[in-house]
């Protein structure tokens, strides 16, 4: 303890350099929020609907039958659903809807996998480089 | 322009596929209602209902067009809804204020995805649905085609009320089953001809059978005689349309004007009229349209236009609005006086004196509210709110110019508070501005409105997502800060172990640090639970005031400030120290 040298700065500085250096020794991993995506299509569109969520990270956690039409009830991370109305409706003539929901809470963010990770802290690092 | 009872009033909203011929059918409306003279076609872009400049480009409707005509001696309100999905809002919000719906069937492919969405919604809102299978005489008319189509969709629901003669180019008009009768190409009702009586008598067994559901008198009655009068019919028709049970179904060939002044004579004689309709309040109490009780009005919808401004239409809901009545919002307890008030057929508005529950009228430059409130006589309480499905399509958006960032943002403000599909919001953490709404074509249809009305450049462009980070494992720091080259110094050292937050688990307090066996005593702890739903614990284990307590709380800042300076668009998660 350094009584007249003690300082709130030098806390804070401190604090927050110490903080900085465990973190980064701790294993850090990016986290991604991901949605519940249920999605209400004619039957026939039920494979290429599938195929089109494999390709987005999705993960279809089970399926039923609504007024004669399919609901896929997905998990997809939020990364992979940008623009996805038009791309679904362009996958089925127009005829599936879909609804997504999201509880902001712990267990609806999962870690990004290790390629997506390596990417995002690339991007990352530019966009950092480019605002200096 | 007279005002109309009640009783004398229909509301429809016209639903359908894409290029199904709403629009179409709604201007041959307008000229069998009496309100134009000269019938407008989409591909000449001089439609009352496709009246801006986006929706004759496009040849498509992007707003929900009130319309009116006068049939019988009844006012039709008819509300033309966008055929697209991306703007079905407008259709969403036209049956708050409509008793009935109006499918229009695209008559050369029958039953389109557009059919069966806007079917869909009708069903959640509870909506009855007559049919109209348009375009009967176009060279592609495929009536058996549709009909079955019909069948299929809506199973036996549907029942035939019509059926056309010699449908395509050559069309000679149709036969209608609930008045045996035959109306040729020049509207006129003659005898069917000898050739169509079997088929007509058959349709006739059929509808009077379907007739009869309505009601149990009715059944008796029909299985006592196994015979309805036309009346019976219409009587046994409105009280299965009114529960959704009966879908009754017509032929038009709209650009052509034929069967549309029959389908207005059906919609005046069976589909329900306002009278009586009850609508929820956000109190959970009833408003009941009854042109005696206190004035309520409900606004469903706001739009700026040209040479007028902003123009908000309304249905009255209950007791009768006069020029110049002082009206309250219950909501936020502001007045307003409506000076004029106009009836509305597309960009045309005539100057009212009073309009009675039921009907459909529109108000300039209001200013106690937008779209989706109630205005009402004092004491009256609000109308249930409208509901809309989520939005599906997401986007950040960004002025071109930075300096017209202010301007930008009103724009949108002001577009979002008149189409309840559209919301618009800043986001602290993405440092983006977010704008959702139905669909990609609904979001260019905004950036289309600000460019043009408001004469500013958007650019949009995929919305940042919100990552957050943890840790995995345990780790140990120290930093030890030292500024003391003259003058007051600083000095400050911290130590500190981070490890992974597991729910439910207890802190650990025995780690080995540098191989040696430590243990951590609490002198106090500090829990912090992060707004997207992580979490930070904080414990001070300082061994015998090495630091002063007083500084606790910043090194403990330090901590937390650094996780934003740490990786700013990745907050950190669950640490434990």
């Amino acid at each position: 303890m350094h009584p007249v040298d003690s300082k709130e700065i030098a806390f804070i500085i401190a604090g927050r350099n110490a903080f900085k250096e465990a973190f980064k020794n701790a294993g850090p991993k990016i986290l991604e929020p991901i949605y519940n995506v249920d999605i209400i299509t004619p039957n026939e569109y039920v494979g290429p609907c599938m195929s089109d969520l494999n390709t987005r990270r999705g993960m279809i956690m089970n399926q039923d039958m609504d007024k004669g039409m399919t609901v896929l009830h997905a998990r997809v991370p939020l990364a992979e659903l940008y623009r996805y109305s038009t791309i679904l409706s362009s996958l089925t003539g127009g005829s599936a809807t879909f609804q997504m929901t999201f509880q902001m809470k712990f267990a609806e963010y999962v870690q990004v996998p290790a390629d997506v990770q390596t990417k995002l802290i690339a991007e990352y690092a530019a966009q950092e480089q480019e605002e200096d | 322009m007279k005002s109309y009872t009640t009783d004398k009033i229909r509301n429809v909203v016209l639903i359908g596929a894409s290029h199904s011929g709403k629009t179409m059918l709604s201007e041959a409306m307008l000229f069998e209602g009496k309100v134009i003279d000269r019938r407008g076609s989409v591909e000449e872009k001089n439609t009352v209902s496709d009246n801006t400049e986006f929706e004759q480009t496009n040849q498509k409707s992007i707003n929900a067009t009130p319309l009116y005509g006068e049939f019988n001696g009844c006012k039709i309100n008819f509300i033309d809804a966008p055929g697209s999905d991306d703007f079905s809002g407008g259709a969403l919000s036209a049956f708050k204020v409509v008793e009935s719906a109006v499918m229009v069937m695209n008559g050369t492919t029958g039953v389109e995805v557009g059919t069966t969405i806007f079917s869909r919604y009708a069903d959640q809102y509870g909506k009855p649905m007559v049919i109209a299978v348009n375009q009967m005489d176009h060279d592609k008319a495929n009536w058996e085609g549709v009909r079955h189509a019909i069948a299929e969709e809506f199973g036996k629901k549907a029942i035939i009320c019509q059926f056309p003669v010699n449908p395509g180019p050559g069309l000679e008009g149709f036969v209608d089953v609930i008045t045996m009768k035959f109306y040729n190409a020049k509207n006129e009702e003659l005898d069917i001809p000898a050739a169509y009586a079997d088929e007509a008598e058959e349709l006739r067994a059929e509808l009077m059978e379907k007739a009869a559901e309505g009601s149990d008198e009715l059944m008796e009655k029909f299985f006592e005689t196994m015979e309805l009068t036309t009346d019976e019919i219409r009587e046994g028709l409105r009280a299965g349309l009114v529960k959704c049970e009966t879908i009754p179904v017509f032929c038009v060939a709209a650009k052509a004007n034929i069967g549309v002044r029959r389908l207005m004579e059906f919609i005046v004689n069976v589909c329900p009229s306002p009278l009586g309709t009850v609508q929820k309040t956000v109190d959970g109490g009833e408003v009941r349209c009854n042109p005696a009780a206190p004035t309520s009005i409900f606004i469903y919808k706001t739009s700026v236009e040209q040479h007028l401004g902003e123009v908000s239409y309304f249905k009255v809901m209950s007791g009768t609005l006069n020029e110049g009545a002082d009206l309250v919002n219950p909501e936020t307890g502001n007045g307003e006086r409506l000076s004029a008030i106009y009836a509305v057929a597309g960009s045309k508005k005539e100057k009212v004196a009073s309009i009675s529950a039921g009907d459909i009228g529109c108000v300039m430059k209001l200013k106690a509210g937008k779209t989706d409130v109630t205005l009402a006589a004092p004491g009256q309480e609000a109308i249930e709110h409208m509901v809309f499905p989520d939005a599906k399509y997401r986007c950040a958006v960004k002025a071109v110019d930075k300096n017209d960032e202010a301007k930008v943002g009103d724009a949108l403000n002001k577009i979002a508070a008149q189409d309840p599909t559209i919301t618009v919001e800043y986001s602290k953490e993405l440092r983006q501005t977010i704008l959702s709404g139905m669909g990609e074509q609904h979001i260019n249809y905004v950036k289309w409105r600000v460019n043009n009305e408001f004469k500013q450049n958007i650019e949009l462009y995929a919305p940042k997502v919100p990552y957050r980070e943890t840790i995995t494992k345990i780790a140990t720091a120290q930093y030890r800060h030292k500024k003391q080259s003259g003058g007051a110094g600083q000095f400050g050292e911290v130590h500190l172990l981070v490890c992974p937050y597991i729910e439910g688990q207890e802190a650990p307090k025995n780690f080995k640090i540098d191989g040696k066996d430590t243990v951590f005593n609490f002198k106090s702890q500090d829990i912090t639970d992060l707004e997207w739903g992580g979490k930070l614990e904080f414990y001070n284990c300082v061994v015998g005031g090495s630091i002063d307590l007083g500084f606790m709380p910043q090194v403990q800042d330090g901590g937390r400030s650094a996780h934003r300076f740490l990786r700013p668009r990745h907050p950190r998660v669950c640490v434990r120290r």
